[in-house]
Protein backbone atom coordinates (compact mmCIF):
# COMPACT_ATOMS: atom_id res chain seq x y z
CA UNK A 1 0.00 0.00 0.00
CA UNK A 2 1.43 3.72 -0.58
CA UNK A 3 1.56 5.98 1.73
CA UNK A 4 1.45 9.83 1.03
CA UNK A 5 3.71 11.94 2.81
CA UNK A 6 2.48 16.01 2.34
CA UNK A 7 5.43 17.65 3.77
CA UNK A 8 8.32 15.17 1.46
CA UNK A 9 6.15 15.58 -1.19
CA UNK A 10 6.23 19.42 -0.99
CA UNK A 11 9.86 19.38 -0.65
CA UNK A 12 10.93 17.59 -3.38
CA UNK A 13 10.13 20.19 -6.19
CA UNK A 14 12.67 22.58 -4.40
CA UNK A 15 15.52 19.80 -4.38
CA UNK A 16 14.26 19.30 -8.26
CA UNK A 17 14.42 22.42 -9.30
CA UNK A 18 17.80 23.27 -7.00
CA UNK A 19 19.28 19.97 -9.04
CA UNK A 20 18.05 21.10 -12.19
CA UNK A 21 19.76 24.57 -11.99
CA UNK A 22 23.13 22.76 -10.61
CA UNK A 23 23.13 20.20 -13.54
CA UNK A 24 21.93 22.99 -16.03
CA UNK A 25 24.72 25.39 -14.92
CA UNK A 26 27.46 22.47 -15.01
CA UNK A 27 26.43 21.67 -18.29
CA UNK A 28 26.50 25.05 -19.67
CA UNK A 29 29.69 25.83 -18.46
CA UNK A 30 31.33 22.33 -19.34
CA UNK A 31 29.56 23.34 -23.04
CA UNK A 32 30.79 26.75 -23.19
CA UNK A 33 34.25 24.82 -22.10
CA UNK A 34 34.93 22.30 -24.59
CA UNK A 35 33.44 24.56 -27.47
CA UNK A 36 35.70 27.68 -26.95
CA UNK A 37 39.00 25.36 -26.47
CA UNK A 38 37.70 23.24 -29.25
CA UNK A 39 38.14 19.84 -27.41
CA UNK A 40 37.21 16.54 -29.25
CA UNK A 41 33.53 16.17 -27.95
CA UNK A 42 34.13 12.46 -28.02
CA UNK A 43 37.37 12.02 -26.41
CA UNK A 44 35.62 14.13 -23.29
CA UNK A 45 32.53 11.78 -23.61
CA UNK A 46 34.90 8.59 -22.95
CA UNK A 47 36.77 10.91 -20.29
CA UNK A 48 33.06 11.32 -18.46
CA UNK A 49 32.24 8.04 -19.02
CA UNK A 50 35.19 6.36 -17.76
CA UNK A 51 34.96 8.82 -14.39
CA UNK A 52 31.46 8.18 -13.95
CA UNK A 53 31.87 4.57 -13.63
CA UNK A 54 35.12 4.68 -11.57
CA UNK A 55 33.00 6.80 -8.82
CA UNK A 56 30.13 4.59 -8.95
CA UNK A 57 31.02 1.33 -9.29
CA UNK A 58 33.25 1.70 -6.48
CA UNK A 59 30.78 3.33 -4.53
CA UNK A 60 27.61 1.40 -4.78
CA UNK A 61 28.79 -1.90 -3.05
CA UNK A 62 29.24 0.61 0.33
CA UNK A 63 25.71 1.81 -0.27
CA UNK A 64 23.91 -1.55 -0.76
CA UNK A 65 26.17 -2.67 2.31
CA UNK A 66 24.98 0.30 4.71
CA UNK A 67 21.95 -0.22 3.39
CA UNK A 68 21.31 -3.70 4.31
CA UNK A 69 23.03 -3.13 7.67
CA UNK A 70 20.29 -0.42 8.25
CA UNK A 71 17.41 -2.35 7.25
CA UNK A 72 18.97 -5.27 9.85
CA UNK A 73 19.81 -2.63 12.70
CA UNK A 74 16.27 -1.12 11.87
CA UNK A 75 14.64 -4.09 12.35
CA UNK A 76 16.40 -6.62 15.22
CA UNK A 77 17.63 -3.96 17.78
CA UNK A 78 15.03 -2.24 20.53
CA UNK A 79 15.91 1.53 21.04
CA UNK A 80 14.33 0.81 24.46
CA UNK A 81 17.68 -1.44 24.76
CA UNK A 82 20.07 1.18 24.18
CA UNK A 83 18.37 4.08 25.93
CA UNK A 84 18.98 2.36 29.08
CA UNK A 85 22.49 2.90 28.60
CA UNK A 86 22.55 6.89 28.49
CA UNK A 87 24.88 9.49 29.96
CA UNK A 88 23.36 11.61 33.29
CA UNK A 89 26.28 14.75 32.38
CA UNK A 90 25.93 16.98 29.20
CA UNK A 91 29.19 16.42 27.89
CA UNK A 92 28.68 12.98 28.24
CA UNK A 93 25.92 12.71 27.12
CA UNK A 94 26.72 14.92 23.90
CA UNK A 95 30.54 11.78 23.95
CA UNK A 96 27.28 9.32 23.95
CA UNK A 97 25.73 10.56 21.10
CA UNK A 98 28.65 10.94 18.90
CA UNK A 99 29.05 7.15 19.35
CA UNK A 100 25.18 6.12 19.34
CA UNK A 101 26.52 5.84 15.33
CA UNK A 102 28.32 3.03 15.88
CA UNK A 103 24.74 1.16 17.24
CA UNK A 104 22.55 2.89 14.64
CA UNK A 105 24.70 3.45 11.66
CA UNK A 106 22.78 5.43 9.37
CA UNK A 107 23.69 8.12 6.66
CA UNK A 108 22.77 11.64 7.09
CA UNK A 109 19.11 11.12 5.34
CA UNK A 110 18.78 8.57 8.16
CA UNK A 111 19.15 10.11 10.80
CA UNK A 112 16.72 12.55 10.69
CA UNK A 113 13.81 10.71 11.57
CA UNK A 114 15.83 8.33 13.53
CA UNK A 115 17.11 11.33 15.94
CA UNK A 116 13.50 12.52 16.29
CA UNK A 117 12.04 8.86 17.62
CA UNK A 118 14.42 8.66 19.97
CA UNK A 119 13.69 12.49 21.23
CA UNK A 120 10.28 11.20 21.47
CA UNK A 121 11.68 8.01 23.37
CA UNK A 122 12.73 10.59 25.89
CA UNK A 123 16.99 10.66 24.53
CA UNK A 124 18.86 14.26 26.12
CA UNK A 125 18.85 17.11 23.39
CA UNK A 126 22.80 17.21 23.48
CA UNK A 127 22.64 13.68 23.19
CA UNK A 128 20.48 13.35 19.65
CA UNK A 129 22.03 16.68 18.16
CA UNK A 130 25.35 14.97 18.79
CA UNK A 131 24.17 11.77 16.99
CA UNK A 132 22.25 13.45 14.72
CA UNK A 133 26.08 15.78 13.97
CA UNK A 134 27.82 12.84 13.83
CA UNK A 135 26.25 9.67 13.28
CA UNK A 136 26.64 9.94 9.44
CA UNK A 137 30.12 9.53 10.02
CA UNK A 138 29.91 7.63 13.30
CA UNK A 139 29.55 4.11 11.83
CA UNK A 140 31.94 0.69 10.61
CA UNK A 141 30.19 1.40 6.72
CA UNK A 142 31.76 5.29 6.68
CA UNK A 143 34.95 4.07 8.57
CA UNK A 144 35.82 1.24 5.98
CA UNK A 145 35.06 3.35 3.02
CA UNK A 146 37.31 6.32 4.52
CA UNK A 147 40.08 3.73 4.93
CA UNK A 148 39.50 2.18 1.58
CA UNK A 149 39.64 5.53 -0.04
CA UNK A 150 42.21 6.91 2.15
CA UNK A 151 43.94 4.64 4.25
CA UNK A 152 44.81 4.91 7.81
CA UNK A 153 46.24 8.23 8.12
CA UNK A 154 45.51 11.77 8.34
CA UNK A 155 42.94 11.96 6.55
CA UNK A 156 40.65 9.34 8.38
CA UNK A 157 42.04 10.41 12.03
CA UNK A 158 41.48 14.06 11.30
CA UNK A 159 38.19 13.15 10.07
CA UNK A 160 36.79 11.63 13.13
CA UNK A 161 38.17 13.49 15.45
CA UNK A 162 37.08 16.71 13.82
CA UNK A 163 33.49 15.35 13.58
CA UNK A 164 33.41 14.30 17.28
CA UNK A 165 34.92 17.95 18.07
CA UNK A 166 31.98 19.98 15.85
CA UNK A 167 29.11 17.16 17.06
CA UNK A 168 30.33 17.71 20.86
CA UNK A 169 30.65 21.37 20.85
CA UNK A 170 27.43 21.75 19.09
CA UNK A 171 25.69 19.55 20.84
CA UNK A 172 26.76 21.12 23.91
CA UNK A 173 26.13 24.85 22.87
CA UNK A 174 22.48 23.76 21.74
CA UNK A 175 21.93 21.56 24.91
CA UNK A 176 22.94 24.24 27.45
CA UNK A 177 20.82 27.83 25.82
CA UNK A 178 17.86 26.04 24.24
CA UNK A 179 15.01 24.99 25.55
CA UNK A 180 14.26 21.11 24.72
CA UNK A 181 10.39 22.20 24.57
CA UNK A 182 11.18 24.77 21.93
CA UNK A 183 13.50 22.49 20.06
CA UNK A 184 11.40 20.11 17.97
CA UNK A 185 8.26 21.49 15.66
CA UNK A 186 5.03 20.96 17.38
CA UNK A 187 3.63 19.44 14.35
CA UNK A 188 6.71 16.53 14.53
CA UNK A 189 5.24 15.31 17.54
CA UNK A 190 2.48 13.85 15.93
CA UNK A 191 4.04 13.61 11.91
CA UNK A 192 4.40 10.69 9.61
CA UNK A 193 8.36 9.50 8.84
CA UNK A 194 10.40 11.12 6.57
CA UNK A 195 11.97 9.77 3.98
CA UNK A 196 13.50 5.76 4.95
CA UNK A 197 10.08 5.09 6.95
CA UNK A 198 7.45 4.56 5.02
CA UNK A 199 7.87 1.28 5.01
CA UNK A 200 8.45 0.80 8.50
CA UNK A 201 5.54 -1.20 10.52
CA UNK A 202 5.24 -3.25 13.18
CA UNK A 203 7.94 -5.67 13.81
CA UNK A 204 7.76 -6.92 17.14
CA UNK A 205 5.67 -10.07 17.22
CA UNK A 206 6.93 -11.39 13.69
CA UNK A 207 9.23 -14.72 13.04
CA UNK A 208 13.18 -14.63 12.29
CA UNK A 209 12.18 -15.61 8.85
CA UNK A 210 9.37 -12.80 8.38
CA UNK A 211 12.10 -10.25 10.10
CA UNK A 212 15.04 -10.88 7.91
CA UNK A 213 12.64 -10.46 5.09
CA UNK A 214 11.44 -7.03 6.64
CA UNK A 215 15.23 -5.87 7.11
CA UNK A 216 15.92 -6.75 3.10
CA UNK A 217 12.90 -4.36 2.51
CA UNK A 218 13.81 -2.07 4.48
CA UNK A 219 17.74 -2.14 2.76
CA UNK A 220 16.14 -2.24 -0.57
CA UNK A 221 14.17 1.17 0.25
CA UNK A 222 16.83 2.41 1.78
CA UNK A 223 19.09 1.78 -1.29
CA UNK A 224 16.83 3.10 -4.11
CA UNK A 225 16.29 5.79 -2.01
CA UNK A 226 20.20 6.87 -1.83
CA UNK A 227 20.85 5.37 -5.15
CA UNK A 228 19.51 8.36 -6.88
CA UNK A 229 21.60 10.24 -5.00
CA UNK A 230 24.74 8.69 -5.66
CA UNK A 231 23.56 8.50 -9.54
CA UNK A 232 23.38 12.52 -9.01
CA UNK A 233 26.57 13.17 -7.32
CA UNK A 234 28.89 10.68 -9.33
CA UNK A 235 27.01 12.14 -12.32
CA UNK A 236 28.07 16.17 -10.80
CA UNK A 237 31.59 15.00 -9.66
CA UNK A 238 32.51 13.40 -13.27
CA UNK A 239 31.35 16.22 -15.13
CA UNK A 240 33.18 18.81 -12.79
CA UNK A 241 36.31 16.35 -13.19
CA UNK A 242 35.77 16.55 -16.77
CA UNK A 243 34.98 19.63 -17.84
CA UNK A 244 35.87 22.10 -15.30
CA UNK A 245 39.75 23.05 -15.78
CA UNK A 246 41.86 21.96 -13.00
CA UNK A 247 43.39 25.62 -13.28
CA UNK A 248 40.25 27.18 -12.42
CA UNK A 249 39.43 24.65 -9.63
CA UNK A 250 42.87 25.61 -7.97
CA UNK A 251 42.42 29.31 -8.51
CA UNK A 252 39.06 28.86 -6.72
CA UNK A 253 40.53 26.52 -4.04
CA UNK A 254 43.64 28.36 -3.56
CA UNK A 255 44.42 29.73 -0.09
CA UNK A 256 43.94 28.22 3.20
CA UNK A 257 40.88 29.36 3.57
CA UNK A 258 39.31 29.84 0.29
CA UNK A 259 40.10 25.86 -0.22
CA UNK A 260 38.05 25.18 2.71
CA UNK A 261 35.00 27.83 2.06
CA UNK A 262 34.94 26.34 -1.72
CA UNK A 263 35.03 22.80 -0.28
CA UNK A 264 32.50 23.08 2.15
CA UNK A 265 30.02 24.81 0.01
CA UNK A 266 30.71 21.91 -2.65
CA UNK A 267 29.73 19.19 0.11
CA UNK A 268 26.71 21.15 0.72
CA UNK A 269 25.62 21.03 -2.82
CA UNK A 270 26.61 18.27 -3.73
CA UNK A 271 24.49 16.59 -1.04
CA UNK A 272 26.24 12.94 -1.50
CA UNK A 273 25.58 10.15 1.17
CA UNK A 274 28.46 9.66 3.84
CA UNK A 275 28.90 6.60 2.74
CA UNK A 276 30.62 6.69 -0.47
CA UNK A 277 31.83 10.96 -0.02
CA UNK A 278 35.09 9.79 0.45
CA UNK A 279 35.54 8.52 -2.92
CA UNK A 280 34.06 11.70 -4.04
CA UNK A 281 36.47 13.70 -2.12
CA UNK A 282 39.57 11.38 -2.93
CA UNK A 283 38.77 12.91 -6.80
CA UNK A 284 40.49 15.92 -5.09
CA UNK A 285 43.33 15.48 -3.62
CA UNK A 286 45.58 16.57 -5.89
CA UNK A 287 43.84 19.66 -6.69
CA UNK A 288 42.87 21.11 -2.50
CA UNK A 289 44.57 21.18 0.47
CA UNK A 290 44.59 18.31 3.38
CA UNK A 291 42.49 21.70 5.76
CA UNK A 292 39.83 21.68 2.85
CA UNK A 293 39.35 17.87 2.72
CA UNK A 294 38.71 16.92 5.92
CA UNK A 295 36.39 19.66 6.08
CA UNK A 296 34.74 18.48 3.20
CA UNK A 297 34.44 15.31 4.85
CA UNK A 298 33.57 16.27 8.29
CA UNK A 299 30.57 19.08 7.48
CA UNK A 300 29.34 17.16 4.13
CA UNK A 301 28.03 13.97 6.62
CA UNK A 302 26.39 16.74 9.03
CA UNK A 303 24.48 19.12 6.81
CA UNK A 304 23.51 19.16 3.33
CA UNK A 305 20.73 20.22 0.92
CA UNK A 306 18.71 17.37 1.66
CA UNK A 307 19.27 16.72 5.64
CA UNK A 308 18.82 20.67 5.90
CA UNK A 309 15.55 20.20 3.97
CA UNK A 310 14.78 17.32 6.22
CA UNK A 311 15.96 19.42 9.73
CA UNK A 312 13.01 21.87 8.59
CA UNK A 313 10.72 19.01 9.01
CA UNK A 314 11.29 18.40 12.41
CA UNK A 315 13.15 21.08 14.34
CA UNK A 316 12.03 24.74 14.84
CA UNK A 317 13.56 26.86 12.42
CA UNK A 318 15.84 28.89 14.77
CA UNK A 319 17.51 25.56 15.59
CA UNK A 320 17.74 24.99 12.09
CA UNK A 321 19.84 27.14 11.67
CA UNK A 322 21.90 26.37 14.69
CA UNK A 323 22.37 23.44 13.04
CA UNK A 324 23.80 24.84 9.55
CA UNK A 325 26.08 27.47 11.05
CA UNK A 326 27.94 26.09 13.54
CA UNK A 327 29.75 22.94 11.87
CA UNK A 328 29.75 25.21 9.14
CA UNK A 329 31.75 27.75 11.40
CA UNK A 330 33.67 25.39 13.06
CA UNK A 331 34.47 22.99 10.27
CA UNK A 332 35.75 26.50 8.56
CA UNK A 333 37.65 27.30 11.14
CA UNK A 334 39.43 23.69 11.99
CA UNK A 335 39.82 23.18 8.08
CA UNK A 336 42.04 26.41 8.06
CA UNK A 337 43.53 25.68 11.49
CA UNK A 338 44.97 22.60 9.49
CA UNK A 339 46.06 24.28 6.67
CA UNK A 340 47.99 26.73 8.61
CA UNK A 341 49.21 23.65 11.22
CA UNK A 342 50.64 21.82 7.98
CA UNK A 343 52.20 24.58 6.04
CA UNK A 344 49.90 25.80 3.89
CA UNK B 1 7.39 11.28 -15.51
CA UNK B 2 5.99 7.51 -15.60
CA UNK B 3 8.81 4.52 -13.38
CA UNK B 4 8.53 2.92 -16.88
CA UNK B 5 9.80 5.84 -18.75
CA UNK B 6 12.34 6.40 -16.20
CA UNK B 7 13.13 2.67 -16.19
CA UNK B 8 13.86 2.84 -19.70
CA UNK B 9 15.95 6.58 -19.09
CA UNK B 10 18.31 4.50 -17.26
CA UNK B 11 18.90 1.67 -19.38
CA UNK B 12 20.15 4.64 -22.38
CA UNK B 13 22.35 6.22 -19.86
CA UNK B 14 23.65 3.21 -18.36
CA UNK B 15 24.79 1.72 -21.77
CA UNK B 16 25.66 5.11 -23.17
CA UNK B 17 28.28 5.49 -20.29
CA UNK B 18 29.48 1.46 -20.68
CA UNK B 19 29.72 1.49 -24.54
CA UNK B 20 31.98 5.19 -23.97
CA UNK B 21 33.58 3.56 -21.41
CA UNK B 22 34.39 0.77 -23.84
CA UNK B 23 35.54 3.06 -26.35
CA UNK B 24 38.09 4.68 -23.66
CA UNK B 25 39.60 1.33 -22.71
CA UNK B 26 39.69 0.00 -26.52
CA UNK B 27 37.21 -2.69 -25.77
CA UNK B 28 33.49 -2.10 -26.46
CA UNK B 29 32.98 -5.94 -26.45
CA UNK B 30 33.63 -5.05 -22.34
CA UNK B 31 31.81 -2.15 -22.67
CA UNK B 32 28.93 -3.43 -23.81
CA UNK B 33 27.20 -5.68 -20.74
CA UNK B 34 29.33 -3.38 -18.47
CA UNK B 35 26.82 -0.65 -20.01
CA UNK B 36 23.75 -3.13 -19.68
CA UNK B 37 24.43 -4.04 -16.01
CA UNK B 38 24.99 -0.27 -15.54
CA UNK B 39 21.90 0.43 -16.95
CA UNK B 40 19.51 -2.05 -15.16
CA UNK B 41 21.28 -0.56 -12.06
CA UNK B 42 20.58 2.87 -12.85
CA UNK B 43 17.10 2.42 -14.33
CA UNK B 44 15.80 0.23 -11.46
CA UNK B 45 17.02 2.80 -9.01
CA UNK B 46 15.03 5.46 -11.19
CA UNK B 47 11.83 4.23 -11.55
CA UNK B 48 12.08 3.20 -8.00
CA UNK B 49 12.51 6.34 -6.96
CA UNK B 50 9.89 7.75 -9.50
CA UNK B 51 6.93 5.33 -8.20
CA UNK B 52 7.98 6.16 -4.57
CA UNK B 53 7.70 9.84 -5.39
CA UNK B 54 4.41 9.59 -7.43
Amino acid sequence: MRIDHPRTASLLPIKRVIFVLLAASVLSAALYQALRAGDDLYLTATVFATRFLGIFIEAVPFLLLGSLTSGLIETFVKTDDVLRFLPRSRLGAALGGTLLGLVFPVCECGVVPVTRRLFRKGLPLSMGVAFLLAAPFMNPIVFASTYIAFGFGGVLIGRALLTVLVAVIVATVIGSFADPREVLKPSSEKAGEDCHDHHHHPIGGLGLRAKLFSAVQIGADDFFEMGRFLILGSGLAALLQTFVPQDSLLALGSGPIMSVLFMQILAFLLSVCSTVDSFLALAFVNTFSTGAIISFLSFGPMVDIKSTLMFTGVFRRKIVFYLVLLPFVLNLLAGVLINVALGY
Amino acid sequence: MQPNLLFAVGIVIGLAVGVLFGFSIGNVTLGMPTGVMLGLLIGLIMSKSGSDQT
